[in-house]
């Protein structure tokens, strides 16, 4: 990597920079008119991420966010796998139906959610009278981000499965190994990187979503309702104050992800 | 000991059909054939990470059906080596053995020896992906002999390994032919590698056992017109019996007669082979007389010298392949245009499965 040759920067190259530029331009402008008048006015800035409604709408979020990447984790890596191995024709159906949140619009998703999950739904009534509810709850939350989160993390764990040759899991079995063992130390440890890059986009996704959300749980709120509520109900300064936390915090997690995904699976990289 | 009966299998385009193999214990098979043949299936299928559409896999004397591949005390090593890219060298090879739950001290008592065994103990902490050919191709025996396996399956051990290298690997294979303590089964597209190695040759031709024998039965007397060919037998010709006056059988190709080896039936259409280092390229009629041999008049098409013999392309009323030795002071080869005489005996003339042809 450190001695690629150098390019000489030619006019496509140029032209494309110049293109390409504008959208690094409006994400960079949106961030600073959000930071730059945040920042101008630590105080107030202080005080809203101070206010408990903040401070619980940003726990809320993160905690149903983790919850709803620990379910895919446990769900969706088993049916990624599946999906990566077979060879069935039925695969290409499963892959349509994990993806339909895809292309579904938000309020879709939402309401297809709600159905299924309130109290008198066909998942929410036994889950009712076990003492879940999902409807203005907690795992409502989790529901709909589970929900619209689904393809990223399958997909992309899909892929990583994909990309580890068969043949690996052949030799493995042939030395002794079952195949729930030839998994869980060949194939699962060589995809982790597709594992970590599939959960954070989940996660990102997960903690995003509003529309879908707010049909099941407006309340407990999380961020994006706290933001959308608080911008409707006038306090344009409020929810900016709210969105500048987030994105900071986003910001941090973010890094840090990259941070730690290029550290893993180093050693493993083919020279 | 591994027995194959009447084995059937398809996958994809592949398609093998009717396989029936025998290997006793520590001997050394190889199977040929030309790539895409399905040998690489074969040796899952025996592994048992595929099933057979019909027959029976036997591994020392127990029926397979059923077993899983952790079970039957197989080694498969793929041509690709597929060593685990996130383990150490060291780690490869502990890999079944910790999957045996052996205690951790004897497991490092075997990995260092089989390390030693291959002499790779230098590259015990590197990972795969640094290792050069020839290095992984000694990690994936070493790991497939640390549990100790009956049978080790072989897929093309040698192919992707520059020449030194490959000469470096067959003396390892030898090594561990004489020790007879494996029975190992070899596919491989190269005749060098049999002759080198195999105690006995299958021949897999369209998804068919073609031949079976020891490397000399089937570089030698190959015995049908396909196994000829695959085996590189450069003439291989068709034609009809006739007898002579003498009561010899010749076979007639085109206007040419050549003489057979042993008596054939008059009229049969057969094919023979004629290996390219039994034709002496003679620019005078050798004086007639001497019996048994057949002299074919043809004409130099092109002479293309080698590194140790040279070959001489012949045509004329049947195509010819002719290779001799070749050494510093020899004499001027034939010129391209040249006319000349093919000469060859007839015990040199195979003659190949007859029938339609």
């Amino acid at each position: 990597m450190t001695d690629s040759p150098r390019k000489k920067t030619g006019p496509c190259l140029v032209s494309f920079w110049l293109v390409g530029g504008l959208l690094v331009l409006l994400i960079v402008l949106a961030a600073a008119t959000v930071a730059v008048p945040e920042l101008a006015a630590p105080g107030h800035l202080l005080s809203v991420a101070l206010e408990a409604e903040v401070i619980q709408a940003i726990a809320v979020t993160f905690a149903a966010g983790f919850f709803a990447v620990m379910i895919l984790v446990i769900l969706g890596t088993p049916l990624a796998y599946v999906l990566a191995r077979g060879r069935s024709r039925w695969n290409g159906v499963i892959e349509t139906i994990v993806d339909l949140p895809l292309a579904l619009p938000h309020t879709v998703a939402g309401l297809m959610v709600y159905l299924l999950f309130m109290i008198r739904g066909p998942l929410g009534s036994p889950f009712y009278h076990a003492g879940i509810v999902f409807e203005d709850a907690f795992f409502g939350i989790v529901a709909a981000m589970v929900f619209v989160a689904t393809p990223y993390y399958v997909d992309a764990v899909r892929e990583g499965i994909a990309k580890v040759p068969e043949r690996l899991e052949h030799v493995a079995r042939t030395l002794g190994a079952t195949q729930f063992e030839a998994v869980r130390t060949i194939t699962l440890p060589l995809s982790v990187r597709h594992i970590l890059s599939g959960a954070f986009l989940a996660w990102g996704r997960a903690i995003g979503e509003f529309a879908a959300v707010i049909m099941i749980a407006y309340f407990p709120m999380v961020v994006s309702t706290l933001i959308y509520n608080r911008f409707t109900t006038g306090g344009l300064a409020e929810s900016r104050s709210i969105a500048f936390i987030m994105l900071v915090i986003c910001l941090v997690v973010f890094l840090a992800f990259r941070l730690v995904s290029r550290q893993w699976g180093r050693d493993h990289d083919r020279t | 000991m591994i027995a194959l009966e009447m084995l059937s299998v398809t996958a994809g385009a592949f398609r093998l059909r009717g396989i029936t193999l025998e290997a006793g214990d520590g001997e050394y098979v190889v199977l040929l054939g030309p790539s895409g043949a399905g040998k690489t299936m074969l040796l899952e299928v025996i592994a048992g990470l595929r099933a057979p559409d019909t027959g029976t896999v036997t591994l020392n004397h127990r029926d397979m059906a059923g077993v899983p591949p952790e079970h039957r005390g197989t080694a498969l090593v793929y041509q690709d080596y597929s060593l685990f890219p996130h383990m150490t060298v060291a780690g490869n090879i502990a890999y079944g053995l910790i999957r045996q739950k052996k205690p951790a001290n004897e497991i490092r008592e075997r990995v260092d020896s089989l390390l030693a065994g291959f002499g790779i103990t230098a590259l015990k902490d590197r990972y795969p992906g640094s290792l050069s050919g020839g290095e992984q191709q000694r990690v994936a025996l070493a790991r497939a002999l640390a549990t100790n396996p009956s049978v080790l399956l072989l897929d093309e051990p040698f192919a992707s390994l520059d020449p030194r290298n490959r000469d470096e690997c067959v003396r390892v294979m030898l090594e561990l032919k004489e020790a007879r303590t494996v029975t190992i089964l070899q596919v491989s597209h190269s005749g060098d590698e049999a002759y080198a190695l195999a105690d006995k040759v299958v021949v897999l031709i369209g998804g068919r056992v073609a031949q079976t024998g020891t490397p000399d039965e089937i570089f030698h007397r190959p015995i049908s017109p396909e196994v000829a060919q695959f085996v590189g037998m450069e003439n291989v010709l068709s034609g009809t019996v006739v007898r002579d006056g003498a009561g010899r059988s010749l076979v007639c190709i085109g206007s040419t007669l050549i003489l057979l080896p042993s008596s054939c039936q008059e009229g049969a259409r057969i094919s023979v082979g004629i290996p390219a280092w039994c034709i002496r390229v003679s620019p005078v009629q050798p004086a007639a007389g001497a019996p048994g041999m057949n002299c074919v008049p043809c004409r130099v098409k092109r002479v293309l010298p080698g590194k140790e013999t040279v070959t001489v392309l012949l045509d004329g009323a049947i195509p010819l392949t002719a290779v001799s030795g070749r050494s510093p002071d020899d004499r001027q080869y034939p010129l391209t245009g040249e006319h000349v005489y093919a000469v060859f005996k007839d015990t040199d003339v195979r003659v190949l499965l007859t029938g339609p042809v």
